[in-house]
């Protein structure tokens, strides 16, 4: 789906693009993609995958009252089939400009080709970073509560700092290229002044801890 | 008088400490690469929420001016735009910057910016009572055809070419709304037998995770160099100069109002049309110097995407259709306030909208004062590598999205949206038309099952007997039409 020289994927312009193709593609893509017709015949077929299934869920919702306009399922039906028509119409449009050449290819070398993007690889890596950051978040919960008043505050420490000062580090070190310590300070300094800045500033508590 | 009674309430010194706090912020985020003025407000909403009413507007409309303005810093010193919005002045101010004159060009922008919140917040104050009135007459039908509609020109106008991209995200927005329990009679939907889904999809998770996760994984693998300017130069432009494109300020400065008041379309295609016009308008001596540096082309953009602010605010308080995810993020932080926004917000929030003009009015001067003083020092900071500013964006996103409901279903609805985001914007598919429908969702679909029910048993034209329905009929109608016909032949032939 993805090839491999897709790496122009910027939110600015390259020194050597004509400035107005790098507007139009900010002012079109929301940050100006590549996209070939074989992405665009992808994207059809899932969006379809997805209409259909809203219209089977949708026929398959109780209707108290046996009434189709005031059925529950009625605007996810309605939806759904013009869903399915949109995909119909960018499957069809992304066929006739060679979409399906493409995508003449085993799923093992798709995938190899969008493996072998740089960008792809570390977009992966951070995705799974963050899931690993959030589920640590959500299991791992406590607060230890400093015996010192500062300012009329009991100060602590709980799960959130504990949790995302390391996360945030790694974070830094695989993409800013510095040392470890350093990352770990910048992690430490940053991740404390914003649970303080929540904390104390705007009194709300944080992600598993208070 | 009732509006010189909440100007005075918005010059509060406790609330102008707020304001200034979000004006340097929105001004310190916007000028940072990758962070859009949305980013900008989303992450900003979860700060919001224990604040009061009045101070969250102060502050978030602060953020809202300053950031906007803000992504003009890097357009013009180190040629990227803060903002999408900022392109514009990228094109022109950046060329400036290389012969010397970045600090005049970053000032024209200032003053561009300043002179066009102006034209925003004058035409607000102008058409907002007219259009509450024309509100006012707003039914079920006309309700669920305005919702369509908005959903149909924003995927029109933020999908270039290929308008169908923009109404398949709208459309999944849809679907994405519908999920938890229905309006009318409470039935489950989409909720496959989770308890946590039946309250719904909470649409600030969502915003959070579109506009900052999804950057956040799109921005930070890049691989990009920067070049810091050693010098800025003056900044404050001559009075005869801004004289010379008064005419182009007061052009764009409406362009950029009338596209802002336009559901979805926002600040991006407001700069770049004014862009384009003032381009066209230009005398032969100014036209040949766009492109290579041209003080009316930062104008033009500048004046047109702040102007654009005030335009946005009037769908959002007038109809409660937010004119650009901005606005959708301005809208969330005041519902959290559960200040509802529509046609009666005048009688349920009475003095609410001239707090609002008040309080952008006062933005607007912070935004000049503290961009002057902030110019400089911005430089600085905006030096440090995206590398280790977005990662930092993620504990943000994560506490954003958690502080609105203490949830950590929120985050994981957050985490979600986020990776959603990532694939639909690979695939090439702009992520305004979703959040609209994600927060227009549940309005479209209770307002035509109640319209319906008041069409049984009439004649079938009689949906046709309301002439604001009718209209909003034909202009969703032509809308559909010129993205499957016009548009369609326009995009085969490039």
């Amino acid at each position: 789906m993805v090839s491999s020289n897709d790496d122009d994927r910027k939110t600015h312009p390259p020194a050597d693009e004509p400035e107005d193709t790098a507007a139009s593609n900010l002012l079109s893509g929301e940050g100006g993609d590549v996209v070939t017709p074989g992405r665009d015949l992808a994207m059809a077929t899932l969006v379809g995958v997805v209409a259909i299934l809203a219209i089977i869920l949708g026929l398959l919702m109780p209707n108290p009252e046996n009434n189709i306009f005031t059925a529950p399922g009625f605007m996810p039906i309605l939806t759904g089939l013009s869903l399915l028509a949109m995909s119909i119409g960018l499957g069809f449009g992304a066929l006739k400009r060679g979409g399906g050449s493409e995508l003449n290819l085993s799923p093992g070398e798709l995938l190899g080709r969008y493996f072998a993007d740089y960008e792809n690889q570390w977009a992966l890596v951070l995705m799974g970073l963050v899931v690993v950051y959030v589920v640590l978040l959500d299991w791992v919960t406590f607060i230890v509560t400093i015996p010192l008043m500062i300012g009329g505050f009991r100060l602590g420490f709980s799960s959130f700092e504990a949790v995302t000062i390391p996360m945030l580090a790694i974070a830094l070190r695989i993409f800013w290229p510095k040392s470890f310590t350093q990352c770990l300070i910048v992690s430490a300094i940053s991740t404390l002044v914003l649970a303080a800045a929540f904390r104390y500033g705007f009194r709300i508590p944080l992600p598993g801890s208070g | 008088m009732f509006f010189i009674d909440q100007l005075i309430h918005a010059l509060n010194p406790y609330l102008v400490f707020f304001c200034i706090l979000g004006t340097v912020l929105g001004l310190l985020w916007g000028s940072m690469p990758g962070i859009s003025t949305t980013m900008s407000m989303v992450l900003l909403i979860g700060l919001s929420t224990q604040m009061s009413q009045d101070v969250a507007i102060m502050f978030l409309l602060g953020v809202y001016t300053a950031s906007v303005f803000g992504g003009s810093i890097t357009a013009v010193l180190i040629n990227i735009p803060g903002t999408p919005a900022a392109v514009p002045t990228m094109i022109e101010g950046h060329p400036l910057a290389q012969r010397g004159e970045g600090g005049l060009a970053l000032g024209t922008a200032l003053v561009a910016s300043f002179l066009g919140n102006w034209v925003g917040i004058l035409i607000l104050v102008v058409f907002i009572p007219l259009i509450l009135l024309i509100a006012l007459q707003f039914r079920s039908w006309e309700m669920f055809l305005l919702a369509l509609w908005g959903i149909a020109i924003c995927g029109t106008l933020t999908s270039g070419e290929a308008p169908i991209k923009g109404w398949i995200s709208g459309w999944l927005g849809l679907l994405i709304a519908f999920v938890g329990l229905d309006n009318i009679y409470g039935v489950p939907r989409f909720t496959f037998g989770s308890v946590l889904l039946e309250d719904g999809i909470s649409y600030i998770p969502v915003i959070i995770g579109f506009f900052g996760l999804t950057e956040v994984l799109w921005v930070l693998p890049q691989k990009e160099p920067s070049a810091i300017p050693e010098k800025v130069g003056r900044v404050i432009p001559p009075f005869s100069m801004l004289w010379r494109y008064a005419r182009s300020s007061v052009r764009s400065g409406i362009i950029g109002t009338v596209i802002g008041a336009i559901p979805g379309a926002g600040g991006n295609i407001a700069a770049f049309v004014a862009y384009d016009v003032g381009k066209r308008r230009a005398s032969p001596e100014e036209r040949e110097k766009f492109g290579k540096g041209s003080y009316e082309g930062i104008v033009c953009g500048e004046v047109a995407n702040n102007a654009c602010i005030g335009g946005t605010i009037l769908p959002t308080l007038t109809l409660g259709i937010p004119g650009s995810p901005p606005a959708a993020a301005f809208m969330a932080a005041l519902e959290l306030k559960h200040v509802i926004m529509g046609p009666t917000i005048n009688i349920e929030n009475p003095g609410l909208v001239y707090f609002i003009y008040g309080a952008l009015i006062v933005a607007n001067f912070l935004m000049y004062v503290f961009g002057l003083l902030l110019v400089k020092p911005a430089v600085k900071l905006y030096s440090l590598p995206r590398t280790l500013l977005m990662p930092i964006i993620i504990p943000i996103c994560i506490l954003g999205a958690y502080a609105v409901r203490l949830s950590m279903f929120d985050v994981y609805v957050m985490l979600a949206s986020g990776f959603v985001g990532y694939a639909l914007r690979s695939l090439g598919l702009p992520l305004a038309p979703m959040v609209l429908a994600v927060i227009l969702g549940s309005l479209a679909d209770e307002n035509l099952r109640r319209a319906l029910i008041t069409f049984e048993n009439k004649p079938f034209w009689y949906f046709l007997t309301s002439p604001i329905g009718t209209l909003l009929m034909i202009v969703s109608v032509f809308t559909f039409y010129d993205g499957i016909f016009r548009r369609g032949r326009k995009g085969k032939k490039t």
